[in-house]
C-alpha cells in the first residue's frame, strides 16, 4: 500500500511539471538545485546556530504546510488508521529528505533529530496547524473578488510593523533604516501574491485576456501606490538628498510585483513553483537596486511572464 | 443494526446535531432528506469518523466503523494529476483487494486512462461511487449521489443501489430529489434543527412534499 501511495504521490510530482509546460527531467533537477542553494544561503546568511534552529523551524513548517484536509479525509476514508499512518509516515518523512539531507550536510544533528522527533508522531494526525484569524487592510477593492482578500489585504500585522520602522527610520536620520520596512512589507506581499484565485473569478469578468491583465496590473497599482506611500513621502521628507535612492526603490518595488503578478498567472495552479519563481524574480529587481545588470536581466524576462500568463487567461476565458 | 445514540455535534458554539437518536436496519436503503444547512453532511462524517463528536455511533460486533464504510461524499475530493485507473487501484491497495470488480467499471463506462481533473462532474460522482464500492463494506453512505449524473448513469446507480440491499447492506441516502428517494428508500428520515424529525415509510412518502414546504 505504501509503496502505491509513494509511487502515486510521485508521479503526480512529475506531472506537476509537465502540466506547467515544463519537462520533469528539467525541473525536478531544477528544483533540487534551486532548493540546495536557498538552503545553503540561508545557513551561510544567519549567524551561528540560529541558521540550523531557523531551517529546523522551516522544515516543520514546511511539514506541517503541505498537509491537505480533503486528501487526508480522502485517504482516512479509504483504509484503516494504521494504513493511514503508515502512508503519512512514509510520505512526511520522503518531504524530510531534503530538508535533512541538508542537515546532515550542515552537521545540524541535534535539529535533525528534533524534526525527525516531531514528525514521527505528527503522521499520525496530518493535520494543517491553524492559522490565526489576522485583520486586513483596507484597500478601495474590497469589492472586488480576490483583488483585495489576497496580494495586499491579508498582512495588516506587517503593515503594523512597516509603519513603526518607517517611524523609527525617520528618526533616526540614517535612510538605511527607512529601507528595510519597505522590504519587508514588499516581501509579504510577494508571500501573500501567489494564491490562486479559482478560474471562475476569472471568467466572471468577461473581459479578454488583456483586459484582465490590465485590470489586475491597474488594481495591482492602486494598492502598491496606497501601501508604500508612506515610505515614499518619508523618503522624500526626510531624506529628500537621497530622492534618487527612495525612487528607486519605490519604481523597483512596482516592477518586482507586476513580474509576480504575472507569474501568478504564467504557473497558474503552480503552488510552490509560482512562489519560488515569484520571489527569485522579485530578488533579481531587488538586486538590481545595487546591480542594474541583473534586474535589467530580469527585467528581459517580464514580456515572456506577460505572454505564457496571458495565453493562460485566455484558455481560461474560453472555457 | 447500525445504532445512533445521544449524538451530539457542535461547530464552536453551533449545536449541529442535538441528541440524536436513529437505528438504521441492515437490508434497507434510509433516506435522509433536510433543508440545505441541516446537518446531513455532519451527520454522515461523524458515521464516517471524520468528525469528532458527543454520543455513540456503533454497529453490532464491529469495533472500527469507518473501515466497514463505503462513503460517496457530497464534495468530491480527488488527488490532483492523478488517472482515473490509479484513484481505484489506491483504493483496491488501501482496501487489500484482489482487483476491481469488472462489472462496476463496466457499467459505467468512464475512461479510466484520463486525468480525473478533466472529468465533468458527473464523471466524477461516477467515480467516487466506483471508489466507494471497492472492498465490501457494511454502510454505505452516498451522500447526493445522484447530482450532476447523466441519465444511464443515473439509472445504473440505482440498479447499484438496489444490488447492495439485496446483499443486506446498510444504504444511507441522502438526496434533493425526492422522487429518487421515494422509488428507492424504505423509509425516509427527515433531520430538521439537528434532530431526526420525522419518519416516513413508504405509505406516508406522499406527506414529504408539503411537509418540507412549511419546514425551516
Amino acid at each position: 500500500m505504501v509503496a502505491t501511495y509513494i509511487s502515486l504521490r510521485l508521479k503526480q510530482f512529475a506531472r506537476f511539471y509537465s502540466f506547467n509546460g515544463m519537462h520533469p527531467l528539467l525541473g525536478i533537477p531544477l528544483t533540487g538545485v534551486l532548493f540546495t542553494l536557498l538552503s545553503i544561503l540561508l545557513y551561510n546568511r544567519i549567524p551561528g546556530t540560529n541558521a540550523a534552529w531557523v531551517y529546523c523551524g522551516l522544515t516543520i513548517a514546511a511539514i506541517t504546510e503541505l498537509q491537505n484536509t480533503k486528501s487526508n479525509d480522502l485517504l482516512k476514508r479509504m483504509m484503516t488508521p494504521k494504513g493511514f499512518y503508515s502512508i503519512k509516515l512514509a510520505e512526511n518523512l520522503l518531504l524530510l529528505l531534503p530538508f535533512a539531507s541538508i542537515m546532515a550536510y550542515q552537521q545540524s544533528w541535534l535539529q535533525l533529530a528534533a524534526v525527525l522527533t516531531f514528525t514521527i508522531p505528527y503522521s499520525y494526525y496530518s493535520t494543517k496547524l491553524p492559522r490565526p484569524q489576522i485583520k486586513a487592510l483596507p484597500s478601495p477593492y474590497k469589492g472586488f473578488a480576490y483583488e483585495a482578500n489576497y496580494g495586499f489585504r491579508a498582512m495588516f500585522v506587517a503593515y503594523l510593523l512597516y509603519i513603526a520602522l518607517l517611524i523609527a527610520g525617520c528618526v533616526t536620520g540614517n535612510v538605511y533604516i527607512l529601507l528595510p520596512p519597505f522590504f519587508i512589507l514588499l516581501f509579504c506581499m510577494v508571500a501573500s501574491y501567489s494564491e490562486m484565485e479559482a478560474p471562475i473569478y476569472i471568467w466572471m469578468y468577461r473581459i479578454t485576456a488583456t483586459g484582465y491583465l490590465a485590470r489586475k496590473w491597474y488594481t495591482l497599482a492602486v494598492n502598491y501606490c496606497i501601501t508604500f506611500l508612506p515610505f515614499l513621502l518619508a523618503g522624500l521628507v526626510f531624506y529628500i538628498a537621497e530622492w534618487q535612492l527612495i525612487v528607486l526603490c519605490f519604481t523597483a518595488g512596482l516592477v518586482a510585483l507586476t513580474g509576480v503578478m504575472f507569474i501568478k498567472y504564467q504557473f497558474y495552479g503552480g503552488g510552490v513553483i509560482t512562489q519560488i519563481m515569484q520571489f527569485l524574480f522579485c530578488g533579481c529587481i531587488m538586486a538590481g537596486i545595487a546591480m542594474p545588470v541583473i534586474a535589467a536581466t530580469a527585467i528581459l524576462y517580464l514580456p515572456f511572464a506577460g505572454w505564457r500568463a496571458h495565453r493562460n487567461i485566455k484558455n481560461i476565458l474560453q472555457c | 443494526m447500525l445504532n445512533i445514540e445521544k449524538l451530539n455535534k457542535y461547530y464552536g458554539k453551533h449545536h449541529v446535531l442535538k441528541d440524536l437518536n436513529v437505528s438504521f436496519a441492515p437490508g434497507q436503503v434510509h433516506g435522509i432528506i433536510g433543508l440545505n444547512g441541516a446537518g446531513k453532511t455532519t451527520l454522515f462524517n461523524c458515521i464516517c469518523g471524520l468528525l469528532n463528536y458527543d454520543g455513540s455511533i456503533s454497529q453490532n460486533s464491529i469495533k472500527l466503523l469507518k473501515n466497514h464504510i463505503g462513503y460517496v461524499p457530497t464534495e468530491l475530493y480527488f488527488f490532483p494529476r492523478t488517472r482515473g485507473i490509479e484513484y481505484l487501484q489506491l483504493i483496491q491497495h488501501a482496501r487489500g483487494e484482489q482487483n476491481i470488480d469488472q462489472q462496476v467499471i463496466d457499467s459505467f463506462e468512464l475512461p479510466l486512462d484520463e486525468y480525473i481533473d478533466n472529468y465533468s462532474t458527473g464523471m466524477k460522482r461516477k467515480i467516487a461511487f466506483m471508489g466507494a464500492m471497492i472492498g465490501s463494506s457494511d454502510i454505505y453512505i452516498l451522500d447526493e449521489p445522484f447530482n450532476g449524473v447523466d441519465i444511464k448513469s443515473n439509472l445504473v446507480l440505482k440498479q447499484e443501489i438496489l444490488k447492495l440491499k439485496q446483499q443486506g447492506k446498510t444504504v444511507l441516502l441522502s438526496s434533493h430529489i425526492i422522487s429518487s428517494l421515494t422509488e428507492l428508500c424504505d423509509d425516509v428520515y427527515m433531520l430538521q434543527d439537528g434532530r431526526m424529525d420525522k419518519h416516513y415509510t413508504p405509505a406516508a412518502y406522499g406527506e414529504i412534499e408539503g411537509d418540507m414546504m412549511t419546514a425551516s
